[in-house]
């Protein structure tokens, strides 16, 4: 329908709710029972409180002033206008359209287009009740019965091509801010984004036949969180880059044979754009993002400094923008997460590395001799996990603390470097991993003349990162990693008939079923008896395969699992290891989670040198869960219900370190 | 071999005119012994002579056959590995071949206690500050079938926790 015709009909409808009010028709809604309702209502993976829903004539109805609507409208980037005692309310989405509500009237429109209600919005006292499926569809939500409740995902609404001269552009198009993951699939040469938590039709949409033929749209994952994806299986020598669209609620999606052609000009995007192209350099190096650093000041304290970042346009902090406002690339106005921090010893230096789900802006501050203590304050941001003390090998760091500092009025976490001399911090982007803030503690101390405050901003494009290999950190995704398979054994003791391969896989499928019972998305680096890489390949592919896999699919926490063995028979029990610093309290809670569950030997957290859980980009560790060479372990390891318990311990350790799937 | 190069170190003396003194310096090799995988220190005297390649030489060739007086809960290179090893520009480059290169079927604490032997006895000497490992003279992630990373060289500090 077009949109005159829509504004046509909108009208239309308007003067017959006007009609059937003059006329004094039953109005259903008037005089209606309703009932207190303790339906649980979800939305993106979590539980929305409304404070007074209840259910009239069979359907859902919410006050307008409910926190829980409020709640609702946020997280899919809407705002409500309403004065109480007034009978109209409208709804300004995310992609701009206007969703309007009229107290009497049984039709809502969108955009001017008229949609019957099942009843129409009343007063009851004071508080004005809307039908809540019907706006939560308007919202460009889907309502479905979800365990006991209602659950509204947001839907892919269009998937369409527009095919050019030089390029096709599949249009990926949703009503509310959409956030995706990315990740090409070299051999297949199959490009996928996944768009967690919304669901969309299965489809498949021709692209002609020069890029590639066409993408294939699915739905998957569990019903209150299903996961959409578009798979588009490009010909060789195609190039592709992802662009968020102005609105925020769309991405499109360039093919081309030329770099040149992945731009878009035409369209005024406000945001960063990132260029991804298969086989693009896998730069990591680290960018600090656009300084915006205070002029120096012989304050020790940080004072409200004038400041000049750029020559042009000066920042203080008190312009910084609120983190609601700086969420506008992401469009939610949630508090970004920090799914994971990662603490990397460099030859220049010590780098805190934080992966972050939204924008964020930040200030730091230093000390002046002899305190010299040094802070990061990460405005809008949550920690996910524990508060954590972290170790470095800089001998002048004595310890780096990171906590959440304050929850309201605003949400701040706070990096806290304490040294024993003054140092100097870079604070920007990592380059290649638009998700990803690093802290850079250098061996060089900073110029006396050095600032003691500044502020800066890091905006995550929620896009898919440059680096082919590396994907957005999807933060309910964890990746399994059953150690060995195929062609490698690993450790066998022939006298139990046990086989290391088999049994790491038979407990990995069974630490995945639970996972996903708990609302965890699962990759798991192999799931039959084979090899991940190249099995006449080096050996090095075989383990940089299972890297890659976690790598690229974004997951938040990688897990290998293996069993361990021994030289003597004597040694028993469980062993957990990680090799950065940082994810030495992960590793902590797997081993003393499997350990009270499988009740196998306390060996400890062990920091060792492995090459998958160096080699991945998230939270890594390895749990050697029992000894095959030990009888009595060997014994428990032949019986399923054991397999089940460690099962249950490594699992239970995922939940306590991550605080379980941020969805 | 130690044997041989004491004989080899007394002959060359002896043409030296100074046959009652021989110049030796200390070698220490590390075997990782008990639950703990814990260093334990075998020193042995060696002839001053030796180069520092023959010196490395010798000491791996130690770790791979392994000391009879220290048990038999000493992790070992598995029976069949050899190695060449060559030093340069402070790095002692160790080649593995036969048995383990084929595919190391241990457990991870084993694999590790095995490397940190290495390192530890490597940079040991005067001039070795770490240790490449390669296997059948390719740089690789790991042992196939290991977890252990060699893609970097190592150091005592790989080990530290």
């Amino acid at each position: 329908m077009s949109r005159a015709l829509g504004r046509a009909v909108a009208i239309a409808s308007a003067l017959l709710a006007a009609a059937v009010v003059l006329a004094p028709l039953p109005v259903r809604a008037f005089g209606i029972a309703m009932t207190p309702s303790a339906a649980p209502v979800y939305v993106e993976g979590r539980q929305i409180r409304f404070e007074r829903l209840s259910v009239a004539d069979a359907e859902p109805v919410a006050a307008v002033a409910d926190p829980g609507l409020r709640d609702l409208l946020a997280a899919v980037g809407a705002k409500m206008t309403w004065e109480p005692g007034t009978r109209f309310v409208a709804l300004t989405r995310a992609d701009g359209e206007i969703v309007t509500f009229t107290v009497g009237s049984n039709a809502m429109t969108v955009d001017g287009t008229s949609t019957g209600l099942p009843f129409a919005p009343f007063y009851r006292g004071t508080d004005l009740f809307v039908p809540l499926q019907p706006l939560a569809q308007a919202l460009g939500l889907e309502a479905r019965r979800f365990r006991g409740g209602y659950v509204f995902v947001p839907r892919i609404l269009s998937v369409n091509r527009k095919i050019g001269l030089a390029r096709t552009i599949v249009e990926i198009q949703a009503a509310v801010p959409i956030a995706w993951h990315s990740a090409f699939h070299a051999r297949s040469r199959t490009l996928s984004l996944s768009f967690p938590g919304f669901s969309a039709d299965s489809k498949e949409v021709p692209l002609g036949n020069r890029e590639a033929a066409q993408a294939i749209v699915r739905q998957s994952g569990p019903p209150g969180f299903p996961i959409a994806t578009v798979a588009i299986h490009l010909f060789a020598g195609t190039k592709f880059a992802a662009h968020r669209m102005a609105s925020g609620v769309g991405v499109d999606v360039v093919l081309a044979r030329s770099e040149g052609a992945l731009r878009l000009n035409e369209r005024a995007t406000p945001k960063p754009v990132v260029v991804v192209s298969p086989g693009a350099a896998n730069g990591n190096a680290f960018a600090p993002a656009s300084p915006a650093t205070l002029a120096p000041s012989s304050e020790p304290t940080a004072e409200p400094i004038e400041a000049s970042p750029l020559p042009a346009s000066p920042i203080t902090p008190a312009v910084l923008p609120a983190p609601s406002q700086s969420s506008a690339t992401g469009g939610f106005s949630q508090p970004a997460k920090i799914t994971s921090v990662l603490v990397n010893d460099l030859a220049t230096g010590t780098r805190i590395t934080l992966t972050l789900s939204g924008n964020v802006s930040f200030e730091w501050h230093r000390l002046d001799q002899p305190d010299n203590r040094y802070w990061i304050d990460i405005h809008g941001a949550t920690l996910v996990g524990p508060a954590q003390t972290l170790a470095s090998k800089l001998p002048f760091v004595t310890n780096i603390e990171i906590t959440q500092h304050q929850i309201t009025p605003e949400a701040v976490v706070r990096v806290a470097i304490a040294p024993t001399q003054p140092i100097d911090v870079q604070i920007g982007q990592v380059e290649g991993s638009p998700d990803q803030m690093g802290i850079e503690i250098e061996n060089t101390a900073p110029s006396s003349d050095a600032p003691r405050a500044g502020v800066g901003s890091i905006a995550v494009t929620g896009g898919p990162s440059p680096r082919a290999s590396a994907a957005a950190t999807n933060p309910d995704l964890i990746a399994i990693d059953p150690g060995h398979g195929g062609n490698d054994p690993g450790a066998i003791n022939s006298g139990y008939g046990l086989v290391e391969k088999q049994l790491t896989l038979r407990l990995s499928r069974a630490v995945k079923t639970r996972l996903e019972r708990l609302g965890w998305q699962v990759v798991m680096t192999r799931d039959g008896d084979n090899e991940v890489g190249d099995p006449n390949g080096a050996d090095r592919q075989e383990l940089q395969a299972r890297c890659d896999v976690a790598n690229a699919a974004g997951a938040r926490l990688f897990v290998s699992i293996h069993m361990n063995s021994w030289v003597r028979p004597s040694l028993s029990g469980t062993t957990t290891y990680y090799w950065r610093r940082s994810d030495r309290a992960f590793a902590q809670a797997v081993e003393a989670a499997t350990v009270a569950s499988g009740g196998l030997a306390n060996d400890g957290v062990q920091r060792d040198d492995l090459y998958v859980i160096k080699h991945t980009n998230m939270p890594a560790v390895l749990v050697e869960a029992a000894f095959l060479s030990n009888p009595h372990d060997a014994t428990l390891l032949e019986q399923p219900s054991f397999i089940d318990r460690l099962a249950d311990g490594i699992v239970k350790g995922i939940m306590d370190y991550s605080g379980g799937p941020q969805g | 071999m130690l044997a041989a190069a004491a004989v080899w170190a007394l002959f060359l003396g002896g043409c030296a005119r100074h046959p009652h003194v021989l110049e030796t310096h200390q070698l220490t090799v590390y075997y990782c012994k008990g639950g703990t995988a814990a260093l334990v220190p075998l020193r042995f005297v060696v002839d001053s002579k030796l180069n520092e390649q023959q010196l490395a030489a010798f000491a791996v060739n130690q770790l791979l056959s392994g000391p009879s007086a220290l048990g038999n809960d000493v992790v070992l290179f598995p029976g069949g590995t050899r190695a060449t090893v060559s030093v340069s520009g402070g790095t002692a480059t160790v080649d593995l071949s036969g048995s383990v290169a084929d595919g190391f079927h241990g457990g991870t604490s084993e694999e590790t206690a095995m490397f940190k032997s290495l390192t530890y006895t490597l940079t040991g000497l005067p001039d070795v500050k770490n240790v490449k490992v390669l296997v059948k003279g390719q740089s690789v992630a790991a042992l196939p079938g290991g977890q252990f990373a060699l893609d970097e060289p190592l150091t005592r500090d790989t080990f530290a926790q």
